[in-house]
C-alpha cells in the first residue's frame, strides 16, 4: 500500500494530538503549534488530492485491524480531497486574519483554548468528510457542535453568551434529531457503515417492509442536519451568533462549521440512502421549497440591518439557501452546482467578514453602518477584499458567485418544468435583493467623511502586514476558485460518480 | 374579606373570568404585577415634573419609563407566552405522535430475526474474545474495533471541559475583589464544616474510589470500564471536596495535576491507538496480542486505555464541578 | 417481570412530563434524579450492566450535583423561599 494513502488518517490524529497540547501550552507556543499543524495538514490534503486525481478511483482506509462493518473505516475519493484542502486553507487564512482581533477579544490567559477549540473543530471537520460509518459522523458532529458554540461564547460578553445559547438550544435539537434517525436507522438496517446501508435500503425500498420507518428516518436526519446548518425557518440563531463572536469565529462559523453539516447530508444522501431512494420520498422538494424561501426572505431581511456583520449573517443564511435548492432540484448538475456553491459561499463569505476585521480597526470597533462610513477609504485593502466579496455575491464574472449562479440556472434549465420557472424567478429576484444590500453597504463603506485631526488620528490604524497578506490570499484563493471553476466543476464532477 | 369571599376571588372559575375580561393574567398572578393605566401614570408624571430637581426628574422619568416598558413588554409577552405555549404543545404532541407511530413499526423487540442481529453482532459475539482477548465483548467491541469512535468520544468530555474552563475559570488577573477572595478559599463563603457529612465521607469516600479503580481495572473482564469507572471515582472527589473544601482537596489535585494527567492520557490514547491503526492499515505485525483471556493483563490495549479514559473522566468530572463551584480547580 | 417492566416505564415517562412541566427548578432536577435511578434498573433488566453503572453515576449522581451548583449560583434556591415569605406577609 502506498504511504500517502495514510495521510488522511494521519492529519486527523494531528488535529486531536495538536488541539490537546495547545491547552497546556503558553499563548505563543500554542498560536504557533496550531498554524504548523494546519500548515501541514494544507500539505497533506493536497497530497492526497493529487493522488486521488491520479489514481482515478477512491480508496478505503482501515482504521485497525478489522475490516470495515466490524471495525471503522475511512474514505477518500476527489471530492473528500477537494473538501478537505478547502477547509484547510479557509481556516488558516482565517486564524491568521482575525490574530489581533483574538488577542483583544479573549482573555489573555485563555487564548491558547481558544487554539485548542480551533484544533479540534478542524479535526471534526475533516473527520466528517473522511468518515463512511455514520456513527463516527455523528461522534464528530458532537465534537463541532461543542467547539462551535464555545468559539460564540469565547468573548465572555453578554451579548456573546445570549447568543451562544441559543446557538447551543438549536443546535442540540438538531444533534438530538439526528441521533434518533441514527438509531432507528440502525434497528432497521442493522448497519452503521454508510455503504452496507444501502443495499438494505435497497432491499427496503425494494420489499416495502420498513418503508413508514425509513421515510421517518430520512425527514429526521435531513432536518437535524438543515437545523445545524441554519436553513430558513432554522436561522434564527445565526445572526445573533455571527454578530456576537469575535470576527475569527465568524468566519470560521459561516465558511466551514455550516458546510460540514451539509457535506454529512450529501453523503448520507448519496452514499447510504441513494439519490434514486431520496427522490422517491419526496425530501428533496421540502428542501427545494425552503431553500428558495431563504433565498427570498433572508435577502429582505439583510437589506432592512443596521450592523453590517448581521447584515452578512443574514446574507449567509440566503447562500446556504442556494446550496439546499440545488440539492433539491433533483438532477446531478444540481448537486454539483450545490457543491460548488459550498466552496464558493465559504472562500467568500469568509474573506467578506476578513475583511470587516479591517473596517472594524479604523472605526473605533463599530461595525454598524453609521459607525463604519468611510471606511473603507480609511483601509483600502479590505475595502477592495469587500468589494470583491460583494461582486462576486452578487455575480460578476471571474469570481465564484457568479459561476455558482450559472450552474444553478443551468440545472434549473435542464430539469425543466414549473421548477424551473420557479428557481429562474427567484435566482434573478434574490440577485436583485443582493445588489441592492451589498451595494448599499459598498457606498456607504467608500463615502468620504470629514473628520477633525484627533478622530483622524484615533481611526488611522494600522492593520499589519499579516493581515494584509492574508487577505490579498484571500482575494486570490477567490479570483482562483472564480477563474479556474471550469476545471473545479469536472473534478467535483469526478469526484461525485465515486462518491456513490 | 370574608373567607367566603376570598375563596370566590381564588377559585378557577373565577380566574377563567377574569381572564377573558382581560383583567388579570391567571398565570402571571404568582408574579404579582397589575397593569395600570399608562395615562393616569403620565399625567402623574406631569405634575411631578415641575416641583423637583433635575436630577431627581430624570430619576423619576426613568423609573417611569422603567415601568411603562415593563408593562408594554409583559402585555406583548402575554400574547407571546399563549401563543407559544400553544405552538409548543401542538409541536411536541405531533412529534411524539410520529415517533409513536415510527416505533409501532419498528421491527419487534427481542426478535431473533431483526436485521440487528446480522453477520456484524454475530462475529462480535463469537469471535470477540478470541480476537480481542477481552471477556468482556462490550469493552472490546468500544476499544478495539470500533477504537477511532471511542477516540473521538473521549475527546468530546475533554472539549467539553475546555468550554467550561473558557466561561467559568476565574484567573488570577481578575480585579473583581469578591471573585479574588472566592479564589482564596471557599470556606469563606460557604462556612459549612458538617460533622455528619465529613464522618460519612470519611468513611464512603475511600470505598467509592476502591470501587470506581476496581470497575476501571476489570473493565476488559467485568462489565463496567473506563468511563463508568471514571465517573465514579469523579463523584468519590466530588463528595470529599464538599465534605472538606478546596484547601483539602488542592493537597492532591490542583490545576497541575488535571492538566497533566489528561492531557498524557489523552496523549497516550492518540498515540496508541494510532500505532495500533497504522500497524493494522498497512497489515504491518503488531507487537500487542489480546494475551490469556480472562487474566488481568490481558486483552492487549484495552487494560490501559481503560485507564487512560478512567483517568480522564475523572479529571472532567471533577473540573467540571471544581470550575462550577469556585471558577478553578 | 412483565408488571415491573410496565410499571418502570409508567413511571419513566411520569417523570419525564414531570421533569419538564414543574416550575421549582430543585423539584424538577431531584424528579430527574429519579428518573436516572429507574433508568438505571432498566438498564439492568435490559442485561447492560455496563449502561447500568454509568447512568447511576452519572445520570443520577454528577449531573444532578452539577445541576444543584447551577441552581445555587443563580440563586434559584433562595428565590423561591422568598417568594413564599412574601406571599406569607401579603396574607397576614
Amino acid at each position: 500500500m502506498d504511504f500517502i494513502k495514510n495521510f488522511p488518517f494521519f492529519s486527523i490524529i494531528i488535529c486531536l494530538v495538536s488541539g490537546v497540547l495547545t491547552s497546556v501550552l503558553k499563548k505563543k507556543a500554542a498560536r504557533y503549534l496550531t498554524y504548523t499543524a494546519l500548515f501541514v495538514l494544507f500539505v497533506l490534503s493536497s497530497l492526497v488530492l493529487f493522488y486521488t486525481i491520479q489514481t482515478g478511483d477512491y480508496y478505503v482506509y482501515r482504521m485497525g485491524h478489522y475490516f470495515a462493518p466490524w471495525g471503522n473505516e475511512i474514505r477518500i475519493g476527489v471530492l473528500e480531497g477537494i473538501f478537505a484542502v478547502f477547509f484547510c486553507i479557509v481556516m488558516l487564512l482565517s486564524i491568521v486574519a482575525g490574530e489581533k482581533h483574538i488577542d483583544e477579544d479573549v482573555e489573555s490567559t485563555k487564548i491558547n483554548l481558544y487554539y485548542t477549540l480551533i484544533c479540534l473543530m478542524m479535526s471534526s471537520l475533516l473527520a466528517l468528510t473522511y468518515t463512511n460509518d455514520l456513527f463516527t459522523a455523528y461522534v464528530f458532529i458532537e465534537i463541532n457542535t461543542i467547539t462551535a458554540a464555545c468559539l460564540v461564547s469565547v468573548s465572555g460578553t453578554g451579548r456573546s453568551l445570549y447568543a451562544s445559547t441559543k446557538y447551543m438550544i438549536m443546535s442540540l435539537l438538531g444533534s438530538g434529531l439526528v441521533l434518533i434517525g441514527i438509531t432507528l436507522l440502525y434497528d432497521v438496517t442493522g448497519h452503521l457503515l454508510l455503504s452496507n446501508i444501502h443495499d438494505s435500503v435497497e432491499t427496503i425500498m425494494a420489499t416495502g417492509e420498513y418503508a413508514a420507518p425509513m421515510t421517518i428516518i430520512i425527514a429526521l436526519i435531513t432536518i437535524g442536519l438543515s437545523i445545524k446548518s441554519a436553513l430558513f425557518p432554522f436561522h434564527s440563531w445565526l445572526p445573533d451568533a455571527h454578530t456576537a463572536s469575535t470576527i475569527s469565529s465568524s468566519a470560521i462559523l459561516s465558511g466551514l462549521v455550516l458546510k460540514g453539516y451539509i457535506i454529512v447530508l450529501i453523503k448520507f444522501f448519496y452514499r447510504s440512502i441513494g439519490w434514486e431512494n431520496v427522490l422517491k420520498t419526496g425530501i428533496n422538494d421540502v428542501i427545494f421549497v425552503f431553500g428558495i424561501m431563504a433565498m427570498i426572505v433572508a435577502s429582505l431581511f439583510a437589506i432592512v440591518q443596521k450592523d453590517i456583520k448581521r447584515m452578512v449573517a443574514y446574507s449567509s443564511v440566503a447562500q446556504i439557501g442556494y446550496i439546499f435548492m440545488g440539492l433539491g432540484i433533483g438532477n446531478e448538475i444540481g448537486v454539483i452546482a450545490a457543491i460548488f456553491q459550498i466552496f464558493a459561499h465559504g472562500v467568500t463569505k469568509s474573506m467578506i467578514f476578513i475583511s470587516i476585521r479591517g473596517f472594524k480597526d479604523v472605526s473605533e470597533h463599530s461595525t454598524r453602518f453609521d459607525g463604519i462610513k468611510g471606511a473603507a477609504l480609511r483601509n483600502k485593502v479590505s475595502g477592495v477584499a469587500f468589494a470583491a466579496g460583494a461582486f462576486s455575491m452578487v455575480g460578476i464574472p471571474f469570481l465564484p458567485g457568479f459561476v455558482s449562479k450559472l450552474n444553478f440556472a443551468a440545472a434549473a434549465g435542464d430539469f425543466g418544468g414549473t421548477k424551473m420557472i420557479i428557481i429562474l424567478v427567484a435566482l434573478a429576484f434574490s440577485t436583485i435583493l443582493n445588489c441592492i444590500y451589498f451595494f448599499n453597504a459598498l457606498i456607504t463603506l467608500y463615502t468620504p467623511v470629514v473628520m477633525s485631526e484627533e478622530e483622524k488620528a484615533k481611526r488611522s490604524v494600522k492593520s499589519g502586514a499579516l493581515y494584509i497578506v492574508t487577505v490579498v490570499c484571500f482575494i486570490l484563493v477567490n479570483v482562483f476558485v472564480g477563474t479556474f471553476s471550469a476545471q473545479i466543476l469536472d473534478l467535483i464532477e469526478s469526484g461525485l460518480k465515486m462518491f456513490s | 374579606m370574608s373567607k367566603i369571599r376570598r375563596d370566590y376571588e381564588n377559585s378557577l372559575w373565577r380566574k377563567l373570568v377574569r381572564f377573558v375580561y382581560g383583567e388579570n393574567d391567571s398565570f402571571h398572578e404568582k408574579a404579582g404585577y397589575d397593569i395600570e393605566h399608562p395615562e393616569t401614570e403620565k399625567r402623574k408624571e406631569e405634575t411631578f415634573f415641575e416641583e423637583v430637581d433635575y436630577t431627581k426628574k430624570k430619576k423619576e422619568s426613568d423609573k417611569f419609563f422603567a415601568k411603562y416598558s415593563a408593562i408594554a413588554e409583559k402585555r406583548g409577552e402575554k400574547v407571546y407566552n399563549h401563543f407559544y405555549k400553544f405552538l409548543a404543545a401542538i409541536t411536541c404532541f405531533s412529534i411524539i405522535m410520529i415517533l409513536l407511530v415510527t416505533v409501532a413499526k419498528l421491527p419487534s423487540f427481542g426478535n431473533p430475526d431483526n436485521p440487528v442481529n446480522n453477520e456484524v453482532s454475530e462475529r462480535y459475539i463469537e469471535q470477540g474474545l478470541e480476537e480481542t482477548g477481552a471477556v468482556n465483548i462490550v469493552a472490546g467491541m468500544i476499544l478495539d474495533y470500533r477504537a477511532f469512535d471511542t477516540l473521538g468520544e473521549s475527546h468530546v468530555l475533554f472539549i467539553a471541559c475546555v468550554c467550561v474552563m473558557i466561561l467559568l475559570r476565574l484567573d488570577k488577573e481578575t480585579n473583581d475583589p469578591e471573585k479574588l477572595k472566592a479564589l482564596e478559599n471557599d470556606r469563606d463563603f460557604e462556612p459549612k464544616n458538617e460533622a455528619i457529612l465529613q464522618h460519612a465521607a470519611k468513611i464512603l469516600v475511600p470505598v467509592i474510589i476502591l470501587f470506581g479503580i476496581y470497575i476501571v481495572l476489570n473493565g476488559h473482564i467485568s462489565p463496567g470500564g473506563g468511563f463508568a469507572g471514571g465517573a465514579i471515582i469523579g463523584s468519590g472527589l466530588i463528595l470529599y471536596l464538599n465534605a472538606f473544601g478546596f484547601k483539602k482537596t488542592e493537597m492532591f489535585f490542583t490545576t497541575k495535576t488535571f492538566s497533566v494527567v489528561s492531557v498524557s492520557s489523552l496523549l497516550f490514547y492518540s498515540l496508541s491507538k494510532t500505532y495500533s491503526f497504522f500497524t493494522g492499515a498497512n497489515d504491518l505485525h503488531s507487537i500487542i496480542g489480546p494475551g490469556t483471556p480472562g487474566a488481568i493483563l490481558s486483552a492487549g490495549l484495552i487494560l490501559p486505555l481503560n485507564i487512560a479514559v478512567g483517568a480522564v473522566v475523572a479529571c472532567t468530572m471533577y473540573g467540571f464541578y471544581a470550575l462550577f463551584r469556585k471558577g478553578g480547580i | 417481570m412483565e408488571i415491573l417492566y410496565a410499571i418502570l416505564l409508567v413511571f419513566l415517562i411520569v417523570c419525564a412530563t414531570f421533569a419538564c412541566l414543574h416550575k421549582n427548578f430543585l423539584t424538577s432536577v431531584i424528579i430527574f434524579m429519579s428518573y436516572s435511578v429507574v433508568m438505571a434498573i432498566v438498564w439492568m433488566l435490559l442485561e447492560s450492566p455496563d449502561l447500568a453503572i454509568t447512568e447511576a453515576a452519572v445520570g443520577a449522581g454528577v449531573t444532578s450535583i452539577l445541576f444543584f451548583v447551577t441552581l445555587k449560583k443563580i440563586h434559584a434556591m433562595d428565590q423561591e423561599k422568598n417568594c413564599d415569605e412574601e406571599t406569607d406577609t401579603s396574607e397576614i
